[in-house]
């Protein structure tokens, strides 16, 4: 059970969480022309006002201007930790092995194409000091051995080596994300299970375990909708645990023949059921509405302090997604309505 | 407290008197217009509303000009037809658009130059022809600014070819500049962007050193403030010019335009124009002066029912004390044209219901203070309705010895009148003031029941009237039952005899159980056939139904006696809390306490009160379908479409 005093952490989570975008913000933001009008309304409307103040909104840099939003995302979060010290307790750490992880997946991907000098423009700035291995010379490596040789010393060097090359001598990333994802679940919830007391622990892992679900359903729909790979080879790069789907529903779901089969499959399990599915149009952004109503409930349900930070994070992060992709629509062009589409609230 | 007789005017002139008839109608503020149907040959008229363009352009110079439209009399106007108003707002919005222009042009230079200022003010460290930098053959510079959080990214660049300065720094951006060769430029500024470089483009007409340039800059900027004064002062005049007749040519466009959008519930054939609408009949004397003088529009009075399709809307009557009440009917409902008003019953309960629940001589006086401060600024039934409850608050607060939470502040007064103390302790009379509500609540649902065979007989509909469980039947049942239960408990006479029961309890019951077909039996009408199964199924279930109904909603204004409790109880709190006070703090406890208790507990037992009145009175007699009395106006709304 919580420790009645973080609770105080939890109140401040729920209220924090009270100030979020709305519907309303959306639809406002989606509605405007230009990135500079996106810019003011955040800085008139929003919590983001901090996170711009100082900010020429004007001329600013569209990168500049997400750059600023994910980064006041992940400041609250701090903020939050900080406030009952809870920054040196080893589960609130998982958000720097999760932006690790994601860094390193990029940096694989700009390796692979070979042109990682444009890697290290997008990361976030914290990690040049936070992160457990050399930012700077990891941008700077050009073959697999210096790659290895920057992560020598942390757990990221058994896998990236395991992952091996492929046939054109690049990293095998599809191995190297499922390798890096699990590692990533694997400390997580064994950090839940040795650090998290009873009750709290159910929340978490029960998060976690829809987290599981989640991702695993989404990349088998892309393999299966838009690769049209086998059964084996989509099974080899789903995450090897155990999430709430029971192993007949993911079998199921694994062997449908195509995507139709793959969809019907999909509607009889408990996301499909929660979900009333039927078309594949915006599938993705479905799944990420799905996983965030459970976030939701789980914020405003959560007896630890662990789990309301743990969904508040996810959530934070859908906001800063759901912003970006705002911008990004604004700056191509988009319909109003084709914006709205990938907006998650 | 009834409704207004009404009768049905059809006018019948020539179409080019038209706009002259709907513009009286609308004066007298009592035409309730009927949109024509198209029959006997007569057709709807379809055109286009002249006046929409111009008033639009007028509401569109205002807002252009800052000008506040509001309604101001038009009589002094001195543009008469459609087309003299037009051509006064196209001639006035095109002057405006000109100097508008003009000073938009002035301010727009004028950022553009504050702007270059602001550059020139961080380039001021670089003692160099800024012509000369960006002319350069074989070297690109680039100047503007990079996000603080990125220098350190930059260090991963050093290799490549660009030198890069920085010379000056606020909290997000250092102001910067980059050198690169012409050949290079594509790779450098690609990595630049990467880093969220944003690149300040200098203005072509700057081309001596920083410091010279934003010397002239301040100059300029100078004249071109004192250029933009100019222009704001002569917009200010024209603005001044303009205003009186702009403002009066709205209000005439608007009414032209209102008035002229009614003709679509004229009906025209052979250029003869029929208009139809209801009107109180106290007003037919002021129809018939008003077109008295205009030989060719003829007039016909018609008695309300006349038109069978045509729904007769209501227009409540009510006295002086309960007309703001009109406002609670009408959220319910209002009553159809042959339908009781019953604004009077609800002003009365509500008052006296309010009062009792809210008894407190101080709050209630502050109650009916803020009610006519409100009044005298909005003038709306809200109001007035505060002052009403707040007096009878204060009255029942004056029985209930209770002055903002002191409880025996008024023992002197009491003693005055020969009383011992004051008349009604609340908190040691629990059981009297419950069972005091119970009582009250008796006596408000047997007066619906009875205003409900009131309004059924009226209505010759006997099944509601007479057999129904608020009819009067249900009334001897619902009687016999409580004066049985009355003697039993409170007297100890058992007055429960067979016959008794029989006559006054088991008859009813069965008369109610019968309802249905005694009552087509009475009206002459056919029973509808349904299985006797069904009959007997949903009939026992309802008269089941009505039973508990009886019970709960009776008990149900308990509620009335539990807030006289709750209010003494809540005061008695805040006098607890300011007695552990000391010194001047226990004074605002017992302000903000006071204030505090007002407004909850003011809130709450509006709402009760409020329920009681609808579910526990009105369901029982009145049902709200009437179409409100809407007499045509002229809209001055100043948002055009």
């Amino acid at each position: 059970m919580q420790k009645p005093h973080l609770n105080a952490t939890i109140a401040k989570a729920r209220a924090l969480w009270g100030k979020r975008l709305r519907e309303e913000d959306y639809k406002r933001l989606a509605g405007f022309t230009s990135v500079t009008d996106v810019a003011e309304y955040l800085y008139e409307n929003t919590y983001y006002r901090d996170a711009l103040s100082g900010v020429d909104l004007r001329t600013i840099h569209r990168g500049y201007l997400e750059s600023l939003i994910r980064t006041s995302a992940l400041n609250r979060y701090l903020n939050l930790c900080d406030f009952q010290k809870l920054s040196n307790r080893p589960f609130f750490e998982f958000y720097l092995k999760s932006y690790e992880i994601n860094e390193l997946m990029r940096f694989v991907m700009y390796f692979n194409s070979g042109s990682t000098e444009h890697f290290l423009s997008k990361v976030p700035t914290f990690l040049l000091k936070d992160a457990s291995f050399d930012i700077h010379a990891l941008s700077k490596a050009q073959t697999k051995d210096e790659l290895l040789a920057v992560i020598r010393h942390t757990p990221y060097y058994d896998i990236i080596n395991e992952a091996g090359l492929d046939s054109k001598n690049r990293i095998n990333y599809p191995r190297c994300e499922v390798l890096l994802r699990t590692y990533y679940l694997t400390r997580l919830r064994s950090i839940v299970e040795k650090t998290i007391d009873n009750s709290e622990r159910d929340e978490l892992i029960m998060q976690i375990n829809q987290q599981i679900d989640l991702i695993n359903i989404i990349n088998s729909y892309r393999l299966k909708a838009f690769f049209d790979l086998d059964n084996s080879a989509v099974m080899e790069r789903m995450l090897p645990f155990k999430g709430r789907m029971s192993n007949d529903q993911k079998q199921k779901l694994m062997s449908a023949e195509n995507i139709d089969e793959y969809l019907s499959a999909f509607s009889h399990s408990i996301y499909g059921r929660q979900l009333g599915y039927e078309k594949a149009l915006f599938f993705e952004e479905n799944i990420s509405r799905l996983r965030m109503v459970s976030a939701k409930r789980g914020l405003m349900s959560a007896r630890g302090v662990s789990s309301c930070l743990y969904c508040l994070d996810y959530l934070f992060g859908i906001e800063a997604d759901n912003i970006v992709t705002i911008i990004e629509g604004i700056r191509y062009k988009k319909p109003y309505d084709v914006i709205m589409n990938y907006v998650i609230y | 407290m009834s409704i207004e007789k009404l009768e049905l005017l059809r006018i019948k002139a020539p179409i080019e008197k038209l706009d002259g008839i709907l513009e009286k109608c609308c004066e007298s503020a009592c035409f309730h217009i009927v949109p024509f149907d198209e029959k006997g040959g007569f057709q709807k008229l379809k055109e286009e509303n002249r006046y929409k363009a111009p008033l639009k352009s007028c509401a569109q110079l205002a807002n252009q000009l800052g000008i506040k439209l509001e309604y101001v009399d038009s009589d002094n106007l001195e543009l008469d037809s459609a087309e003299e108003m037009k051509l006064w707002v196209d001639k006035a919005k095109s002057n405006a658009d000109k100097l508008t222009s003009e000073l938009n042009e002035a301010k727009d230079k004028l950022s553009e130059h504050t702007q270059a200022l602001t550059q020139m003010n961080h380039l001021l460290s670089l003692n160099i022809d800024l012509m000369k930098i960006f002319s350069l053959k074989h070297m690109t510079i680039r100047v503007g600014k990079l996000p603080c959080e990125n220098l350190e990214k930059l260090k991963r660049y050093s290799e490549k070819p660009f030198v890069f300065i920085h010379y000056d720094k606020d909290s997000n951006y250092y102001w910067s500049a980059y050198w690169v060769p012409v050949s290079e430029k594509d790779e450098i500024d690609s990595i630049f962007e990467s880093l969220f470089f944003e690149r300040i483009y200098v203005p072509d007409f700057l081309t001596g050193t920083p410091a010279e340039e934003k010397k002239q800059l301040e100059n300029e900027i100078e004249l071109l403030k004192i250029k933009v004064d100019e222009l704001n002062s002569r917009v200010s005049e024209f603005k001044e010019k303009i205003s009186d007749t702009l403002k009066m040519l709205f209000v005439r466009l608007k009414m032209n335009e209102s008035n002229f959008a009614l003709r679509e519930n004229a009906a025209v054939k052979d250029g003869i124009a029929k208009l139809e609408g209801f009107i109180p009949v106290a007003k037919k004397e002021y129809f018939k002066a008003c077109f008295e003088d205009e030989s060719k529009i003829e007039l016909e009075f018609l008695p309300p029912d006349s038109e069978r399709d045509t729904i007769i809307p209501v227009k409540l009557k009510n006295g002086a004390f309960s007309r703001p009440f009109a406002m609670f009917v009408e959220m319910y409902g209002l009553p159809s044209y042959s339908g009781f008003n019953p604004t009077f019953f609800v002003a009365l309960l509500y008052t006296l219901l309010f009062g009792m629940m809210f008894g407190d001589l101080g709050q209630g006086l502050l109650i009916a203070l803020v009610g006519m401060i409100m009044h005298k600024k909005t003038k709306n039934a809200f109001s007035s309705i505060l002052i009403r409850i707040g007096f009878s608050s204060a009255f029942f607060g004056l029985v209930f010895g209770s002055v903002f939470g002191f409880e025996e502040a008024l023992n002197p007064f009491y003693k005055m009148l020969g009383f011992e103390e004051k008349p009604i302790e609340a908190t040691e009379n629990t059981m009297l003031i419950l069972f005091a509500a119970i009582g009250i609540g008796v006596a408000i649902i047997l007066l619906s029941m009875l205003l409900n065979v009131f309004v059924n007989l009226k209505k010759r509909d006997f099944t509601q009237s007479i057999f129904g469980n608020n009819g009067i039947v249900g009334i001897v049942f619902y009687a016999a039952l409580l004066y049985g239960i009355v003697m039993t408990i409170g007297f100890s006479r058992n007055v429960f005899t067979p016959v008794f029961i029989l006559l006054l309890m088991v008859v009813p019951l069965v008369l109610m159980f019968f309802r249905e077909p005694l009552g087509a039996l009475m009206e002459g009408k056919k029973l509808e056939k349904v299985p006797v199964g069904d009959f007997i199924a949903s009939n026992f279930f309802e008269v089941f139904e009505f039973f508990l109904g009886y019970a709960t909603n009776t008990l149900s204004f308990v509620r009335v006696g539990g807030f006289v409790l709750s209010h003494a109880g809540m005061m008695s709190v805040v006098m607890l809390l300011s007695e552990m006070a000391s010194g001047g703090a226990n004074i605002v406890i017992i302000i903000i306490g006071n204030i505090f208790v007002t407004c909850l507990e003011g809130l709450i037992v509006g709402i009760q009160v409020l329920r009681l009145q609808f579910y526990e009175f009105f369901s029982r007699f009145y049902e709200g379908n009437g179409v409100a009395f809407d007499p045509i106006k002229v809209n001055f709304s100043t948002n055009v479409e």
